[in-house]
C-alpha cells in the first residue's frame, strides 16, 4: 500500500508503522513529501484562480515578500507550504511538551511523525476540496458575486480542513496509547486536553506565517 | 534578522542535516532533507536498529506455518532456536580469532622481520631463538587458515537458513496440494536437521 492509500485507509497499520523506530525515517521522508506536494498543488490551484478573479486595481497582489516579488499561482504555493511547515516546524517543540506533560513518554521523533500525519492528511483532504473551490470560483461567472471571498476561502481552507486532521490525530493517539509508556498516570480528558493543545497552538501560529509570507 | 540571513543559516542548516542523513545510509533525497531539515534532524538522534538475528527469519518463517505443515514443522521451532544461538556464537568466536590475529603477538609482519634479523646475524633453524619465531609464524598460519573456514562455514550457515526460510515460505503457499507438502516437509525436515548438526558442531571449533 502506498502513503496516500495508508493515511486514508489504514489508520491503524501507519499507528503501528510510526510506533516502529526503524521504519520512522522513512514515514517521515514520505508524508513531508506527500503533505508538501499535496500542499503546493492546492496552493498552485488557489493561486491561479486568485489571479484570474481579483480586481485588476489590485495590481500586482499578492506577493511572496516584496510588493509585486512574484505572481500569484507561485507566491500563494509557497506562501502555504512555507507557512504551513514553517508553523509546523516551530511548534514541534510544543507539540513535545504538551505531550510530556500529559504523562505520554512518546519520543520527539514520534511526536514529529504524528505531526507530519495530520499535515498530510489534510493535504489530500485539501486536494479532495480542490473541486469544490473551484466550483465556488466558477460561480462568480454566472453571475454570484464571490468577489473577496475566493482569496479569503482559498487561503482559509487549509486552517478548517486542518480540524479533520487533528481529529484524527486525537483517535491516532487513543489507539496507540496502550503501547506508549506513561510517565504519570492523568485523569480527566488528558487526551483530549493535549491535542487541543497541539491544535490551538498551531492554528494560533500558522495563519501568521502564511499571512506574513504572502503580504 | 532578515530574510536573507535567516535563509542562509537555514540553508547552512539543511546542508548539515542532509549530510549526516546521506552518512546515515539515507541518500538520494538531499533536496527533501535541506528543505524539510527540521522534520528529519530529530530521527538522526535515533539509536541505530539491531541487526536482525541470523536465524530470526527462519524462525517467524516456521511460527508463520498453519494446518499440517504447521503441526509437523512445529517442533523444528525449538532446534531452530538453539541454531541462533549457536550462530550467534559462531559469530562471537569469529571476532575473537579477529581480535587475536589484531594483536602483536599474532602480527605477522612482526614475526617475519624478527626472523630475517635473526637470519642476517647468521643464525638457523637449529637456534632456539629462530625455532621459536617459526613456532610462531606457524601458530598464525593455522589462526588465519581456522579463521577463514569459520568464515566460509558461518557464510555457508547464513546461506542455507535463507534458502530453509524460502523453502518454508513456499510451503505456507503450497498447503493445498498435498503431494507437494508432504515432499518438501520431509525435504525441509531433513534440511534443518543437517543444518543443525552442522552448526551446532562445526568442523572448525
Amino acid at each position: 500500500m502506498n502513503t496516500f492509500d495508508t493515511l486514508l485507509r489504514d489508520p491503524v497499520g501507519l499507528d503501528q508503522a510510526l510506533l516502529q523506530e526503524a521504519q520512522l525515517t522513512d514515514w517521515t521522508a514520505r508524508m513531508v513529501r506527500l503533505a508538501s506536494i499535496g500542499t503546493a498543488l492546492y496552493g498552485v490551484a488557489v493561486g491561479l484562480v486568485w489571479q484570474l478573479t481579483s480586481d485588476s486595481s489590485l495590481g500586482a497582489w499578492p506577493v511572496f515578500g516584496a510588493e509585486g516579488a512574484l505572481p500569484a499561482p507561485i507566491a500563494v504555493p509557497l506562501a502555504l507550504v512555507g507557512g504551513l511547515f514553517g508553523a509546523l516546524a516551530v511548534c514541534l517543540p510544543s507539540f513535545w511538551f504538551y505531550t510530556q506533560l500529559a504523562g505520554l513518554d512518546a519520543s520527539f521523533r514520534f511526536v514529529t511523525a504524528q505531526a507530519l500525519r495530520v499535515q498530510a492528511r489534510t493535504a489530500v483532504l485539501l486536494l479532495g476540496c480542490l473541486p469544490l473551490y473551484l466550483a465556488f470560483a466558477l460561480s462568480g461567472t454566472l453571475g454570484f458575486d464571490v468577489g473577496g471571498w475566493v482569496a479569503v476561502i482559498g487561503i482559509g481552507a487549509p486552517f478548517v480542513v486542518g480540524f479533520f486532521g487533528v481529529a484524527s490525530l486525537y483517535t491516532s493517539f487513543r489507539r496507540v496509547l496502550p503501547q506508549l509508556e506513561i510517565t504519570h498516570e492523568r485523569r480527566g480528558p488528558f487526551l483530549l486536553l493535549m491535542v487541543a493543545g497541539w491544535g490551538l497552538v498551531y492554528s494560533t501560529v500558522a495563519p501568521v506565517a502564511v499571512l506574513k509570507l504572502l503580504f | 534578522m532578515a530574510w536573507l540571513e535567516t535563509t542562509l543559516l537555514y540553508g547552512v542548516l539543511g546542508l548539515v542535516v542532509a549530510a549526516a542523513m546521506h552518512l546515515r545510509g539515507h541518500p538520494g533525497q538531499l533536496l527533501w532533507h535541506l528543505l524539510f531539515w527540521p522534520f528529519f534532524a530529530p530521527t538522526l538522534f535515533a539509536a541505530r536498529p539491531p541487526e536482525p538475528e541470523p536465524a530470526s527469519g527462519l524462525a517467524a518463517a516456521l511460527a508463520g506455518l498453519e494446518g499440517i505443515a504447521g503441526q509437523v514443522m512445529g517442533p523444528e521451532l525449538e532446534r531452530v532456536s538453539g541454531l541462533t544461538s549457536a550462530l550467534v556464537a559462531m559469530d562471537r568466536r569469529l571476532a575473537e580469532m579477529d581480535g587475536l590475529l589484531a594483536s602483536p603477538e599474532f602480527d605477522r609482519g612482526r614475526a617475519e622481520a624478527s626472523l630475517r634479523d635473526l637470519q642476517s646475524r647468521g643464525l638457523d633453524e637449529q637456534d632456539g631463538r629462530v625455532a621459536s619465531v617459526l613456532a610462531r609464524l606457524r601458530n598464525i598460519e593455522r589462526l588465519a587458515s581456522m579463521r577463514a573456514r569459520a568464515e566460509a562455514e558461518i557464510e555457508r550457515a547464513h546461506l542455507e537458513i535463507e534458502a530453509l526460510s524460502a523453502q518454508i515460505r513456499l510451503l505456507g503457499v503450497a498447503q493445498g496440494s498435498p503431494g507437494d507438502v508432504s515432499a518438501l516437509i520431509e525435504e525441509m525436515a531433513v534440511l534443518v536437521e543437517a543444518l543443525t548438526d552442522e552448526v551446532l558442531a562445526p568442523a572448525w571449533i
